[in-house]
């Protein structure tokens, strides 16, 4: 699989982009001005693959200790605190967000949420929850009875 | 203190950042200060290793690239998204002098810091008068 492959799949994956594109009646561009558009924050992907949901989050800048997961029922709650950028000297731009956050993500009734387990690289907070035993697909045997 | 530097930010990546490939480029989220013998800048690159971060400064021309790094997006499939993935580019003009060779750039957890130390040309500087 090339790379360019991927990436075509990618940005077909994530329409989010085009919506928008729509919905603002722009012609299509590829320079955008942001990862994201639809102000809940910092923003979340969800995804899945043959074993379990994925819920990934953008929160760059943090120390892994500052973030904070935690379990209610189906619902994950990610919170943290980002600090603004210190310096002494005077600010020419200040474009990065700072403070408290905290987001809520429910998943479906088979995430064995118990199971999940978290990491946290390059600013990407990555949360794997499994699908539970007992939603995964099982082959039934059928038995043969000779006489 | 007023600001010894102007910085500008251009939106769109020159001509030259073209790309051949369908890759989507987005505008990173920028701090930039100035402090007396710099001028400092962080920015968010969220899914990029810091080897792939690119950083030039030509011309008083500075640009920022990084590329994100698509293996872990093999073999899934959205549920839900609410933020696009692609590399990042963004380039600023500099007005005055930077020491190129004493430029110091650190990643860590996806944000990129940038000292840029002013030249001694363009530092401050007391005027000592003698008294006679």
């Amino acid at each position: 699989m090339t790379r360019s492959w991927l990436m075509s799949e990618l940005d077909g994956m994530l329409r989010l982009q085009s919506e928008l594109d729509r919905a603002l009646e722009r012609p299509f561009d590829w320079f955008t001005r942001s990862t994201t558009g639809r102000g809940a924050f910092p923003p979340v992907n969800i995804f899945r693959d043959e074993a379990s949901y994925l819920v990934r989050m953008e929160v760059p800048g943090l120390p892994a200790e500052s973030l904070s997961i935690e379990t209610k029922g189906d619902t994950l709650v990610i919170s943290g605190k980002r600090t603004p950028t210190e310096s002494s000297g005077s600010a020419h731009r200040r474009e990065r967000w700072s403070g408290d956050f905290s987001r809520s993500v429910r998943l479906p009734k088979d995430a064995a949420l118990e199971s999940a387990d978290a990491s946290y690289r390059n600013g990407v907070l990555n949360i794997r929850v499994p699908f539970r035993e007992e939603s995964k697909p099982r082959r039934i045997e059928i038995s043969s009875q000779s006489h | 203190m007023d600001d010894q530097l102007t910085v500008k930010s251009e939106r769109k990546p020159s001509e030259a950042h073209e790309n051949t490939r369908p890759v989507r480029t987005f505008i990173p989220k920028v701090d930039i200060t100035e402090t007396e013998d710099a001028l400092w800048l962080w920015a968010d690159l969220p899914g990029v290793a810091s080897d792939d971060v690119d950083i030039r400064l030509e011309n008083g021309r500075l640009s920022i690239e990084g590329s994100v790094g698509l293996d872990e997006y093999s073999n899934l499939s959205p549920l839900y998204t609410e933020y696009n993935v692609g590399n990042y580019v963004r380039s600023f003009e500099i007005s005055n002098e930077i020491d190129s060779e004493a430029i110091e750039a650190r990643v860590s957890n996806g944000v990129l810091e940038l000292k840029l130390p002013k030249s001694e040309r363009a530092r401050p500087r007391r005027i000592p008068i003698s008294a006679h």
